[in-house]
């Protein structure tokens, strides 16, 4: 596309350009990590990052209510703390946050990125139900990614938000919970590992036809504790 | 068509397609029946928003809607090629039917922020959409407009713009096919491009750069002008497009694409509203402008797709569905102001239906491809007009739409949206009608010389 001329030529009109894409640097999160991402109050949580660019670390504590989508324009009275390109700290928690990183160049577009630690929090444990049977419809599943637990994390009772009837296996227990209906079954038990939620088909044609009635999810609320 | 061909070539001179991008209906308009608002709208229920039906299982965990009440930048574009599309739509195999709820999944999966208020889940306050929620209240909607194919931008302003598409998803190079500006060229149809950015999507499709580098294509900011003059003849299709996230040229993009804050397109909505507005009486009387978006853009929607068993596109997919539903608005003094169509199902074919009833010589269908769609149950645009009643258009509300400014880079070109943008430019700047190219278009020196 363009007659690149004799060396020195090509140089010196490329220098605006290798100026301004210097300048301009890089912007980009490559990791951005922290765990656990459900805790007790008062436990630490570890924070670690690696970014290209100019980077501010933010601990933003939510209000109750508060959403915690990750949008670019923070809210007021926080403050961004300038990190290098990649470390782990460690912050003590005592109600939600979300911890916000931001890689910013010269000229551009900063990136932006955001983890979420709930403190003590009711989440939802959900799946898209399978045939397991004729009649019966399953889902399957395992310790959420998006909400590792601290140690001190134990289950406190779990509630079924299904509008169908249940039955869960976790942790060598097992429970059959009506719609909202609320168990202590698998109190003090380990939220990690597999949960396996189970539902009849209640009428008409067998499990995957056409105008079966299932659930598009099998939601359970899981309600945490802390252990003393 | 409750209207005859008569009656509406006599009540319709101008038809406005105007297409911004990458917004559902849920995430744009789904705030219009939420808390128990309007109920014949078909779009968010609340105020409990963890209902099993609104739940997204995403690694384990349930992820629900959620009402934004912040406009902001998201912290990346959302997933929505051909893949990503199949995902959300969720088919679930026990029941046969799209749970739509693979919204989260498809969102993680490209490795988006752990919180519990995805981005993809988030449907608009009115307070941030203020311009889009004015509209609807003072015109019509339609609660059953799907973007034509479950995938991402090109195939689907494809459909819009020929009722056929020659790639799946969005490509570099748009493959040489006939569009609505061959249709009404051909025709002698009088036509125009308002293109607000630097780029015009048509130029993706080399065998327009002749025309764009020509007087059919203008920036927007000539629009006002050109119809409140009445100096030249208004013509009869007019096409207008926001300036695109996707492209490099683009220092303030304000067409809805994520990550970008919808401020923006807000903005850019009542300018075209307000240069709408401002054409003499006996153009706005006959005018209808149809403002869409042209895909879901990964943006969560509750509704199924609507089914097209057996539809093969040029590439030769089979695409059983739709896409998700897109905000559809019907801006005439020729519609009811505050009405919802829910009873008809609409793709972007509409308007290529629409457009022949309007102004096909001697009458007759738009092309065959728009037929097969019209087989569908995809019903043209004519059926929402109400000529029992023209009206005044109220004037541009007083809306102060702000948002933060957004720097942009010219280089380095990331999503493939912008790569195949890049390389549209890159080929125009290489063809015989570069010299003509940057005349018309400042951005260009810019981009030839990063």
């Amino acid at each position: 596309m363009r007659d690149p001329g004799n060396v020195g030529t090509t140089l010196v009109r490329l220098g605006p350009a290798i100026l301004i894409f210097g300048l301009a640097g890089c912007a980009s999160i490559d990791t951005f990590i922290v765990s656990p991402t459900t805790v007790c109050p008062g436990e630490t949580v570890n924070v670690s990052w690696k970014t290209c660019g100019k980077t501010t670390l933010t601990q933003i504590p939510l209000q109750s209510g508060q959403s915690d989508e990750c949008v670019d324009s923070l809210p007021v009275g926080v403050s961004p703390v300038e990190v290098s390109n990649s470390g782990t700290v460690q912050r003590e928690v005592s109600g939600a946050n979300v911890f916000y990183v931001e890689a910013t160049a010269a000229f551009g577009k900063p990136a932006h990125k955001c983890v979420r630690v709930f403190v003590n929090e009711v989440l939802p444990l959900s799946g898209i139900p399978q045939c397991a049977g004729p009649r019966v419809i399953r889902t399957v599943v395992s310790r959420p990614v998006g909400s590792e637990w601290s140690p001190r994390t134990q289950i406190g009772a779990v509630q079924n938000v299904s509008q169908v009837r249940v039955s869960v296996r976790h942790d060598g227990r097992i429970a059959s919970l009506a719609p909202n209906e609320i168990s202590s079954v698998f109190a003090a038990s380990n939220p990690a590992g597999e949960w396996v939620i189970e539902s009849d088909v209640m009428s008409g044609p067998d499990c995957g036809q056409a105008g079966t009635s299932v659930p598009n999810s099998l939601t359970l609320q899981v309600i945490p504790r802390c252990q003393n | 068509m409750a209207l005859t061909i008569s009656e509406l070539r006599e009540a319709v001179g101008t038809i406005v397609i105007l297409m911004m991008e990458n917004r559902s209906f849920d995430s744009m308009l789904g705030h219009l029946s939420f808390n128990g608002n309007r109920a014949d709208v078909d779009g968010v229920r609340g105020p409990n928003l963890g209902v099993p039906e609104y739940m997204n299982p995403a690694n384990g965990q349930g992820y629900s809607p959620f009402l934004v009440t912040k406009d902001g930048g998201l912290d990346q574009d959302l997933p929505h090629d051909l893949a990503s599309v199949r995902r959300q739509l969720s088919f679930v195999a026990a029941s046969q039917s799209y749970g739509m709820n693979g919204f989260a999944q498809a969102y993680l999966d490209q490795g988006g922020s752990l919180v519990r208020d995805l981005p993809p889940l988030g449907f608009m306050d009115k307070s941030c959409v203020p311009v889009t929620s004015w509209l609807a209240e003072n015109f019509t909607i339609c609660d059953r407009w799907f973007s034509s194919l479950p995938t991402s931008t090109h195939p689907n302003k494809l459909m819009a713009l020929a009722g056929k598409a020659s790639v799946d998803d969005t490509a570099t190079f748009v493959p040489r096919q006939d569009t609505l500006l061959d249709w009404l060229t051909s025709r002698s149809i009088d036509w125009r491009v308002y293109h607000d950015g630097a780029f015009s999507f048509f130029a993706v499709m080399p065998q327009y750069w002749p025309l764009i580098v020509g007087d059919r294509f203008r920036r927007f900011n000539r629009l006002q002008g050109d119809l409140h003059e009445g100096a030249t003849p208004v013509p009869q299709v007019i096409i207008i497009e926001p300036a695109y996230g996707d492209s490099p040229l683009e220092q303030h993009p304000n067409d809805n694409h994520p990550p970008l804050a919808v401020a923006f397109g807000e903005n850019f909505m009542l300018q075209v509203y307000r240069a709408l507005v401002s054409a003499p009486p006996a153009v706005l009387s006959r005018t209808v402008m149809i403002a869409i978006h042209d895909e879901h853009g990964g943006f969560w929607d509750h509704v199924p797709p609507h089914p097209t068993p057996g539809y093969v596109s040029l590439t030769g997919t089979k695409f059983e569905t739709t896409g998700p539903r897109v905000p559809a608005l019907i801006i005439s003094p020729l519609v009811s102001p505050r009405r919802v169509v829910h009873d008809l199902v609409f793709d972007h074919t509409s308007l290529l239906q629409f457009v022949a009833e309007c102004f096909a010589p001697g009458g007759g269908s738009y092309s065959h491809e728009v037929d097969l769609r019209e087989g569908y149950g995809f019903s043209s645009v004519s059926s929402i007009l109400d000529l029992a009643a023209p009206r005044i258009m109220p004037p541009a509300p007083d809306i102060a739409v702000t948002a933060p400014i957004t720097l942009r880079q010219l280089r380095p070109v990331q999503s493939a949206g912008q790569r195949a943008v890049a390389h549209a430019i890159d080929g125009m700047l290489s063809s015989p009608y570069r010299a003509e190219m940057l005349a018309k278009v400042p951005e260009l020196y810019a981009w030839d010389h990063a």
